[in-house]
């Protein structure tokens, strides 16, 4: 399902601020990680096994507990370079019936 | 007597805001040493000769907070942080949380700051550390006014 501006613009925001992040680990609202999860699930494509790893690191971070959640920052950032990389790829046209 | 449980100081614990206060990305000042973090309200004294007594209403409340910092030799990240916010006069938002953030029910001041000064001392027999004071911002995100908050995460 596609995402919202507001949606878009949460991810976005996410992503600038990890990126700007200089330390190790940082924490975010569980909130507006599910929802890179979300993006993540969406779009379909192919995945390096570190950034399947990074996805289901997170996936298992954000599962239960507090609202705010600690991840690493490598492993946000795989998983905004995966999103961003599988949003990028050529989509494949539609096979003829 | 308290009847919840207590905590030091050592793990409480001091973040600032990578991202924005919507969407937040929380980076642990992990050398911080001493800090403390308050909430002032100016008294505005109310007097007139209607009365022999004088009262008072309060006035603006802010918030503001202190803290040192080890300094460390070679690269260190939050420096480098915080020496940017300071000389290029940028307000970020802190957090004065009483245990890790990422914990249910952890608590603690939550508000844009300037760094009003950061002074390193680098005293004969003292680990080099930094004095950081904050004053409260008048801070504005996506044309809104972003108010201190005591934070309370569910």
């Amino acid at each position: 399902m596609a995402m919202s501006a507001d949606q878009e613009k949460v991810i976005a925001e996410l992503h600038a601020g990890v990126k700007a992040a200089p330390a190790n680990d940082v924490a975010n609202d569980r909130s507006q990680l599910l929802l890179v999860l979300e993006a993540v699930d969406a779009v379909k494509g192919s995945k390096s096994a570190e950034q399947s790893k990074a996805i289901e690191e997170l996936r298992a971070n954000v599962k239960g507990g507090a609202s705010v959640v600690a991840n690493s920052r490598a492993t946000l950032l795989a998983v905004f370079d995966c999103l961003e990389s599988l949003r990028a790829e050529p989509k494949k046209s539609e096979p003829k019936v | 007597m308290a009847t919840t449980a207590p905590i030091t100081g050592l793990d409480a614990k001091l973040y600032y805001n990578s991202g924005t206060h919507a969407s937040p990305t929380w980076v642990l000042i992990a050398d911080a040493i001493d800090a403390s973090s308050s909430i002032a309200t100016t008294m505005v004294e109310i007097a007139s000769r209607a009365s022999n007594y004088g009262g008072n209403l309060p006035g603006l409340v802010k918030f503001s907070g202190t803290f040192t910092l080890l300094h460390t030799l070679g690269s260190n990240s939050v420096i480098t942080a915080l020496t940017g916010m300071s000389t290029g006069r940028t307000a970020k938002e802190f957090a004065f949380m009483d245990q890790l953030i990422a914990t249910t029910g952890s608590k603690g001041m939550r508000f844009f700051a300037y760094i009003e000064s950061m002074e390193l001392g680098a005293g004969l027999e003292e680990g080099e550390a930094w004095d950081i004071s904050l004053a409260s911002a008048f801070a504005i995100e996506s044309s809104a006014k972003v108010d201190p908050d005591w934070y309370v995460v569910s």
